[in-house]
């Protein structure tokens, strides 16, 4: 960039001495533009005359014979030719070498050579085309430290994204910063907009993002026009979407049987006369679950010539989920500009807007059918829909017609103005103004309806929720960059920021709304008399800003030796004055070891750096206003002869006034190795990132909670990234393959030690404890021990009050009279026997990904693993009554059938205590993505005046090996809250999606 | 102006855009919660300190406080009631009913939790009303008011698990854990809250209409009176009961029948009753009908008589009727029990009948009030009392009152009672107690009060344990909160 912008300020600036000479002219082409590549620098070596290529790659200057043309374009190798002659046609090869490639930094770009921190950039080529909402789901294996995990199998969910461990047990989402502004999903986003993504990883890198910057940050730049010709491409996919993997349940009479058995042993009466009679009955997977479908369309024009350059696109997406009724779709429009309006002042203009719908679904609907009584029917022969005499569980089928009219739209504009201003060669002064204004409509409807006494809604209601959310942020930097004497580079960022966001929420509910129609679901026409007090109507707000200072030096000894420290001082509104400001400082150190003198005769490295940082940042991911001490309303009493409400109200939240921003202390150390002329490239780094100040949700006794700084953890690692790409004639393929190991453990937990309950299932029980020297959210329950066989076994056991066939827990511990533990046995079970049963967190993870082309065919393969983390399954572990049963409840304890490690079947009881009867291994190894893509011959199309088609086949998740006996093991958790994460309950399993595709260049 | 002057100047300006232009005032960082009230606002005025004391109201008609967890800890345990519904349905209820609950059960949790929570509500008031300027008629009114209701939530944790902590200030966030206080502390705790509202709190009478369902000095003084007897402290009962029986604010003119309907709300029986409504705009009423509701007719079922309280009434006993619905049964509403309801009894002092007021939320929010203190008990308690203290004459004539009315017009049932001992007049009232207190959240404290429990338990196949299941086991998760300050009670 910085070549080009230089020779048109010279041919701007300066007038144009001609000498008499030769003209010389050509064509500048490279593989994938045959036609021609405009915008290329052409300049005669040693002088400043020079000139670039046109938009059909024509060039033509005055040159002498002899004289050198040094042709020069941003990712292509810098090629010079000596003129022989009036013609000099050159064709420029793409630049693979990684020293020259580009990475998106905070607030600027820089050579991947001269980064001292930890960054994993990835291309659009990587992901493009992949069947997916959003582009965070095309990452999953794509980068070292990030492992992404989908929450749910819905349509337009966002997944789990986590960099580098589990930082805290609250918010650990990343930052996002699309072309600088910020924001905290990019589902507005088109994955095929993208030019780029960066992972910013360690504190080197993220300290220019200070107080927001712990979580890690993602870069996303969009792809902008080039001067040159301008191109239109259309690519467009269809396809179906499939549950992978349905569970295997019982079926009506093995069901009815095992409810009568039950029954009996309860001490009732069976429930079903004739078991044998009821055959299969209903699978209700099959009455919720369907073939869904997927189609993508997106156009985009680019071009530009020296002065302007435009990228505009359009692109519809649609998706029916997995599930009946579930639906997502979305369009969006971007428009990115850059206009030269003189030598030194450019300015340029991202803007994206999107609109999208989403039909929810309750979560619960795949827990329904799992549990649902199969010897119903859906519909009855009535027409009416049918309904347990067992058990409470709703009919899936019910719950698909009446509680799925459920629809979000949203409106979102997402984008930047700048200006940037060249002056006194090496100041660069940018100012940059940008917004996220979103628009949130809401509506849900319940209609009224009756299937039986516990599924059934007397009045209708609607709820209509409508949100602004506007957010606004200033940035004005200052860059300073020159290099001293072809030794010191010195590259200086100064900056102020500010960002101001603001949400406005209205909700109201009103019952006896006709539904009929969707033309008459509004409130007007409701009873006004009827809905609850609390709801009617809701009218929230928050806002929160930042104001903040920005600090970075680059300096680069002899391109060797690196240094970087960067600052950034922020204050938020979410702290108290005394406490608001705060300063993130990091340092990064790089010795490029390739170039030392002493390197000069090792032919085994093409390269090799050698990089360490260290830094502190902040994670603000937490509810505005904490530091207020504020007042519960609604607590409202009925009083008086006539019964009627008084408002109540009062504090229920104590006060947290000295909460502070969490803080992540991060040291990085890594290694980047190049051999064969960087054919073979491999980086290695070692992480320690220790959160302190980490804001808990504390039980502290008495039904009262509160948030503090109360904790420490660590999460360290490895990652291992390695890449081979190559090609034997038109055979061209890549490998790269990236590993991570995360070891995560609380170092200590404030408030006096007390560990942290999390992970509930809805019945009471909870399945996680996070406390000093265990992973965050660690299972913790009982071990078993076995199956009780014999009334002798009970009675001489631990567990007196337990029955034949029930599970024998271990008795590990016990208290001595003073009521010290003594880690023995004690004779009875209770809650000091509970021990730590492994973590959620993976301990490895890792991605393979592979891409080979030959002739016009191209084939890209990635593979995704994840290893010794566990899950606990939690649809088994929840019955109230007479749910249905996994098959694997037919090899239940009996007198028949003594088994040691299936317990007898009952409602609840002490075999649904929390233990490792329901923890299982959820290690896998996926096949993420297959796509395989043919390219018509050029010269084949030329004639008809397009200059590209490639077709393409894609599937994603196809395969997936693992033990887990769920859906799928990827279990993010209940709304990705920290301390339920791998509890599979009301997930929507992950699902496979196939497709096919179709790309034209004009 | 040459070229470097103008640059200069440029750098000049984007100085002063970049540490300037930017809003990075204090005021600009300064942002107030939107739509909420905070702390320091809130308790300024005399609107605060009545919503705040409203808020402790609340608290009575919350799950936690007085529905699920209260059901199990001081009726399922009990003679009168079984845990109900469908064998399969909230088997943990089971444990209470059994007496094999332990630490980790969560209703018990439920339980501490919602007797706390209220705790900390009337902490409030008591400790920040003193601040505003108001009223001092009202702001020592409602103090009082909070202390009675902070009494009572002690009261249920006393009884439930012996000493617990004793919180008597708002307790700050990063406050030690507070240890358990001894039962006696506890008890004069109690006591000092309620003689000190009963030094200024009104009569039920005195209040205004509006505030029908604000605890009284009767109310106070009946709470006094049984914290007494579960001391021991007849001369106290006596006293205070006798006060009560005089002041001219309560008798016993409700027919028996009549009571638990929605007619009964109110009446000159009743000494304290959570308020419900069923309200139009809902949100007035509390689930404590509708749990214990004909299981797959009206509600879910919980809680229901047991034939040993079935049998328990003297032959003819009116009582009886109007305690426990039987399948099948026509209610004077002229719904028909399902003659085949999961459940042989249900208890009909919840029952919400059909032409009673409904919230649009229907049975979950439901009107029915929850009688807390009734004439009647105080009465026995003043039978009791007398008897205890050889005033045996006082004694009968209490007695006898209750028994009249149970009786009605019927003069063939439930015959005047004699005295021919001290002993039996005792089991005489006793017995009394459970019949005319049947399902009231009254007899298995009762029982252990009288040190009993296990004696009437065991034979009910309850495995009732002496030295132990007098408390309950201090829930685990409290335990874990104190960081083991809290230490458990013996046997568990």
């Amino acid at each position: 960039m910085g070549k080009r912008v230089f020779t048109l300020m010279i041919l701007l600036c300066l007038p144009m001495m001609v000498w008499a000479q030769q003209r010389v002219s050509g064509r500048v082409r490279t593989a994938d533009e045959p036609g021609g590549l405009p915008g290329v620098s052409v300049q005669v070596k040693g002088t400043t005359r020079g000139t670039t290529t046109d938009p059909s790659g024509q060039y033509s200057l005055e040159a002498a014979q002899g004289d050198v043309l040094v042709f020069s374009f941003i990712g292509l190798k810098t090629t010079e030719r000596p003129v022989t002659g009036a013609t000099l046609d050159v064709e420029l090869e793409s630049d693979v070498t990684t020293l020259q490639e580009v990475v998106a930094v905070g607030y600027g770009v820089q050579r991947k050579a001269d980064v001292t921190g930890s960054i994993s950039s990835i291309k659009a080529q990587d992901i493009a085309s992949r069947p997916v909402a959003t582009a965070t789901q095309a990452l999953q294996g794509k980068a070292a430290g990030v492992l992404i995990t989908t929450n749910q199998g819905l349509p337009g969910a966002a997944p789990n994204v986590r960099i580098r461990g589990v930082g805290t047990v609250g918010n650990s989402n990343p930052l996002y910063v699309v072309d600088g502004m910020f924001v905290d999903d990019i589902r507005f986003l088109n994955p095929a907009d993208i030019q780029s993504i960066d992972v910013l990883k360690d504190a080197s890198s993220l300290a220019i993002y200070g107080v927001r910057g712990a979580n890690g940050v993602i870069l996303v730049t969009t792809k902008s026009g080039k001067s040159g010709r301008t191109s239109i491409n259309y690519e467009g996919f269809g396809g179906i979407t499939q549950v992978n993997n349905r569970i295997k349940l019982t079926n009506a009479g093995e069901f009815a049987t095992l409810v009568n058995e039950v029954a009996v042993a309860e001490g009732g009466q069976a429930k079903f006369p004739t078991p044998g009679a009821l055959g299969a009955g209903t699978n209700w997977f099959d009455y919720i679950f369907r073939n869904g479908s997927i189609q993508n369309h997106q156009i985009t024009a680019s071009g530009g010539n020296e002065r302007v350059t435009f990228n505009v696109s359009g692109s519809y997406y649609d998706e029916k989920g997995i599930v009946e009724k579930s639906a997502y779709n979305r369009l969006t429009f971007r428009v990115n500009n850059t206009y030269k309006l003189t030598g030194n002042f450019r300015m340029g203009n991202n803007l994206a807007f999107s609109r999208t719908q989403s039909n929810n679904v309750p979560a619960s609907i795949v827990q329904s059918a799992y549990n649902a009584d199969p010897t119903i029917m859906p519909v009855g022969p009535d027409g009416k829909y049918g309904f347990s005499t067992v058990s409470t569980v709703a009919n899936p089928a019910a719950v698909l017609a009446y509680q799925t009219d459920d629809i979000a739209r949203s409106g979102q504009l997402v984008g930047n103005i700048y200006g940037e201003l060249d002056f006194l060669k090496s100041f660069t002064l940018r100012s940059s103004f940008g917004v996220d204004l979103g628009l949130t409509n809401s509506r849900i409807y319940l209609p009224q309806y009756f299937v039986s006494s516990s599924q059934k809604n007397d009045r209708s209601r609607l709820t209509r929720e409508i949100g602004l959310n506007t957010t606004w942020l200033w940035e004005n930097t200052l860059t300073f960059n020159r290099t001293f004497g072809d030794i010191h580079n010195v590259n200086v960022l100064l900056g102020a920021t500010s960002q101001s966001s603001r949400a406005d929420i209205l909700r109201a509910i009103r019952l006896d709304v006709p539904g009929y129609s969707d033309d008459v679901k509004f409130l007007s026409l409701g009873n006004a008399v009827g809905a609850t007090a609390e709801d009617n109507p809701d009218n929230r707000s928050y806002q929160f800003t930042y104001a903040s200072y920005l600090f970075r030096v680059n300096y680069s000894l002899m391109d060797k030796y690196l240094l970087t420290v960067s600052l950034r001082r922020d204050g938020s509104s979410r702290f108290p004055s005394e406490s608001r400001w705060a300063t993130f400082p990091a340092v990064g150190v790089g010795w490029r070891i390739i170039d030392e003198e002493f390197m000069k005769d090792v032919t085994l490295f093409s390269n090799l750096k050698l990089r360490a940082s260290y830094g502190k940042l902040g994670n603000t991911n937490i509810p505005n206003y904490l530091y207020y001490s504020r007042i519960s309303s609604g607590l409202d009493a009925v009083f008086g002869s006539g019964q009627n409400l008084q408002q109540g109200a009062t504090q229920v939240n104590t006060t947290t006034s000295s909460l502070i921003w969490e803080t992540v202390t991060q040291t990085d150390i890594g290694l980047e190795m190049g051999f064969l002329n960087n054919r073979l490239t491999a980086e290695v780094d070692y992480y320690n990132r220790k959160t302190s100040d980490m804001v808990l949700n504390v039980n502290i006794g008495n039904g009262r909670q509160i948030q503090a700084n109360a904790a420490s953890a660590y999460n360290r690692g490895l990652e291992f990234t390695v890449g081979w790409n190559d090609n034997v004639n038109d055979f061209k393929y890549g490998i790269n393959a990236n590993l991570t190991t995360v070891k995560n453990e609380v170092t200590n937990l404030g408030n006096g030690g007390i560990p942290i309950i999390g992970g509930g299932l809805g019945n009471g029980r909870t399945t996680t404890l996070t406390d000093v020297g265990r992973p965050i959210g660690a299972f913790f329950g009982y071990q078993m021990a076995g199956i009780f066989q014999t009334a002798d076994e009970v009675r001489n056991s631990a567990q007196p009050t337990a029955q034949p066939g029930d599970i024998r827990y271990a008795d590990l511990n016990g208290r001595d009279a003073s009521g010290n533990l003594t880690g023995r046995p004690d004779g009875k079970i209770d809650a000091d026997d509970r021990v730590f049963l492994g973590t959620p967190i993976p301990k490895v993870f890792w991605g393979f990904n592979t891409n080979f082309s030959w002739k016009g065919f191209d084939l890209a393969l990635d593979l995704q693993g994840s290893h010794g983390n566990k899950i606990y399954n939690g649809r088994r572990a929840v019955r109230f009554g007479n749910e249905n049963y996994e098959r694997i409840a037919l090899e239940r304890w009996t007198t028949q059938n003594p088994s040691t490690s299936q317990p007898r079947l009952t409602n609840g009881g002490q075999n649904f205590e929390v233990s490792d009867y329901f923890i299982e291994g959820g290690s896998f190894v996926r096949i993420r993505n297959i796509q395989l893509g043919y390219t018509l011959p050029s010269n084949l199309l030329r004639t008809l005046g397009v200059r590209s088609v490639r077709a393409y086949v894609n599937a994603l998740n196809p395969v997936t090996f693992t033990n887990y006996s769920g859906f799928s093991p990827e279990v993010g958790g209940r709304e990705s809250d920290a301390l339920s994460r791998g509890v599979d309950l009301d997930v929507v399993p992950v699902y496979r999606t196939t497709t096919v595709g179709l790309q034209i260049g004009f | 102006m040459n070229t470097i002057a103008k640059n200069w100047i440029r750098v000049a300006l984007a100085g002063t855009l970049l540490l300037t232009g930017q809003a990075c005032s204090e005021e600009f960082l300064d942002k107030k919660p939107q739509g909420e009230l905070i702390t320091e606002d809130f308790f300024q005025s005399q609107e605060g300190a009545l919503k705040a004391t409203n808020a402790i109201y609340w608290q009575l008609r919350q799950w936690p406080t007085h529905i699920f967890a209260f059901l199990a800890v001081s009726s399922m345990t009990s003679d009168d009631a079984e845990k109900g519904s469908e064998p399969g349905d909230a088997v943990f209820l089971n444990e209470f009913d059994q007496f094999t609950v332990t630490a980790t059960n969560f209703i018990l949790n439920d339980f501490w939790s919602g007797q706390y929570l209220g705790i900390a509500k009337a902490n409030q008031v008591i400790q920040r009303l003193p601040g505003i300027q108001m009223d001092e008629t009202l702001k020592a009114r409602l103090i009082a008011e909070a202390k009675v209701l902070r009494a009572y939530f002690y009261f249920n944790l006393v009884r439930t698990f012996g000493g617990v902590p004793k919180i008597t200030a708002i307790q700050d966030d990063n406050a030690p854990a507070v240890p358990r206080a001894s039962r006696q502390e506890i008890y004069q705790l109690i006591e000092q809250d309620l003689n000190d509202a009963i030094a200024v709190l009104p009569e039920k009478s005195a209040y205004a209409a509006e505030d029908m369902g604000r605890v009284t000095k009767g109310a106070a003084k009946g709470w006094l009176a049984k914290v007494a007897m579960y001391q021991g402290k007849w001369n106290d009962v006596l006293r205070l009961t006798d006060e009560i029986m005089k002041s001219g604010q309560y008798d016993l003119k409700t027919p028996y029948e009549v009571i638990f309907t929605e007619a009964g709300e109110n009446t000159s029986e009743s000494v304290f009753e959570v308020q419900n409504a069923a309200l139009p705009q809902g949100g007035g009423g509390s689930q404590y009908a509708e749990v214990q509701s004909v299981r797959g007719q009206l509600g879910w079922g919980f809680n229901v008589p047991s034939e040993d309280l079935v049998k328990s009434y003297e032959a003819g006993d009116p009582r009886k009727a109007a305690t426990i619905i039987e399948r099948g049964e026509r209610m004077p509403d002229g719904v028909v029990v399902l003659p085949n309801a999961v459940n042989p009894y249900y208890n009909q002092k919840a029952y919400v009948a059909q032409n009673e007021t409904k919230s649009p939320n229907g049975l979950g929010d439901s009107n029915k009030n929850i009688r807390l203190l009734r004439y009647a008990d105080i009465v026995l308690m003043n039978a009791e009392a007398a008897n205890e203290l050889g005033q045996s004459q006082q004694a009968v004539t209490s007695l006898n009152a209750v028994r009249a009315r149970a009786r009605g017009s019927n003069a063939a049932v439930l015959p005047d009672v004699k005295f021919t001992s001290k002993e039996q007049l005792k089991q005489a009232i006793w017995k009394e107690r459970r019949s005319e207190l049947a399902m009231e959240h009254d007899r298995f404290w009762d029982l252990v009060r009288q040190g009993r429990a296990g004696q009437v338990l065991r034979p009910l196949g309850k495995q009732f344990v002496e030295g132990k299941n007098e408390v309950m086991p201090i829930p685990q998760p409290q335990i874990d909160a104190s960081g083991g300050v809290l230490t458990q009670n013996p046997g568990y």
